[in-house]
């Protein structure tokens, strides 16, 4: 019969090939954006124009000027530096939101449906190497989290990361509540967001 | 102790940890991860407070998962996707870390027996603190952890007993 001793070394043995892999960087740079979320989540709320002016983001009105549209559903602002952010409360007018990000310079596709992009469109960059590829999109996507509401989604895209030649697929699904493994307790509310590099152009290159 | 050495000294045992009570290493290292990201954050409060694992163990169970990374995995994007961009946390084809039927054990668990048993055993805390940190009565703690040993003796010493045969 096993002592408690026993008992908790087998245990611990059980694990002990168990090692966290994420760098310390990793989880630095994640840090670095939850505390930058505040101002994201601000973009698409009340607080919107007090959080830009401590962030010396100019927020306008739709019409005050170029790169910068809010409406009820969504908003798209253009920062100094380049960086565009997106905040969506309601999964309306897809067709618009693509127009005012390719007029800022970010060659996006939208969806607001669960549609997957058409395989012959994937922009073929590092696909044997995903770790490179996540890099990358976490260069691309250097801010994440939610609107006010906390069911939207927001994001900010770095439009010079962008490799040249490539487009992104963005898809937006609606809030959904989805329970996580048994037992963990862990569920998943809100937006459910997907990307995908593509070809900017729409049009796959001749094999 | 500075963010970076309590982060290289606790990331293995606050994911052994979470990992025995949400039975899922691709999960585990998600909230993990979040957790330590929440802790550089507020770590003025959290390396004060008497248990830093603690925190981050508790925060990683608890903390609803609004990654981004998180959610973009859940989506039910079809096999071409996959096969396009393989998920380098999707655990295809990776060596599982951890013996298959010690996990089945841990599993079969209630889940507050589970979670007493990681933060006694991977994090070695005492009855009060692992009380406080499942706002449970620390008696509650006793009992789930007797429990929970009974079950896992019989479920280990059969497979010690294999090993050694």
């Amino acid at each position: 019969m096993m002592n408690d001793g026993e008992l908790i070394t087998a245990v611990k043995e059980s694990f002990s090939r168990v090692h966290a892999a994420t760098p310390l960087e990793v989880v630095v740079r994640r840090g670095r954006a939850r505390r930058a979320r505040r101002w994201i989540a601000g973009l698409a709320g009340a607080g919107a124009l007090a959080a830009g002016a401590a962030l010396g983001v100019t927020l306008l009105v739709p019409g005050a000027g170029p790169g910068e549209v809010r409406l009820a559903a969504w908003s798209v602002a253009t920062r100094p530096g380049g960086t565009v952010t997106v905040a969506i409360s309601e999964l309306r007018d897809a067709a618009r939101l693509q127009r005012t990000l390719r007029a800022d310079g970010v060659p996006a596709t939208i969806r607001f449906r669960n549609e997957n992009p058409p395989a012959c469109l994937y922009y073929p960059y590092y696909p044997q190497e995903p770790r490179k590829l996540d890099l990358l999109m976490q260069r691309i996507f250097p801010q994440i989290g939610f609107t006010s509401s906390s069911t939207g989604a927001a994001f900010a895209i770095n439009r010079s990361a962008i490799p040249r030649g490539a487009g992104l697929w963005i898809n937006v699904i609606p809030p959904q509540t989805r329970p996580g493994p048994a037992g963990s307790g862990i569920d998943t509310v809100g937006f459910s967001t997907a990307w995908a590099l593509v070809y900017a152009s729409g049009h796959c290159p001749s094999p | 102790m500075d963010f970076a050495e309590f982060y290289s000294a606790s990331r293995d045992d606050c994911l052994r940890a979470v990992l025995a009570s949400v039975g899922n290493l691709d999960t585990a290292q998600e909230v993990v991860d979040e957790a330590f990201a929440r802790a550089w954050v507020a770590w003025r409060k959290v390396s004060a407070h008497p248990a830093p694992q603690a925190w981050v163990v508790r925060t990683a169970l608890t903390a609803g998962v609004s990654a981004w990374r998180r959610r973009r995995r859940e989506l039910p994007l079809g096999a071409g996707w996959e096969s396009v961009h393989p998920d380098p946390a999707s655990g295809a084809g990776r060596d599982e870390p951890v013996d298959a039927e010690a996990m089945a054990a841990l599993l079969r668990l209630p889940v507050r027996q589970r979670q007493v048993v990681a933060l006694r055993i991977f994090l070695d805390l005492d009855t009060n603190r692992v009380a406080d940190i499942l706002g449970i009565a620390p008696g509650t703690v006793t009992a789930h952890l007797a429990r929970a040993m009974a079950a896992l003796r019989g479920e280990f010493a059969p497979l010690r007993q294999r090993e050694t045969s």
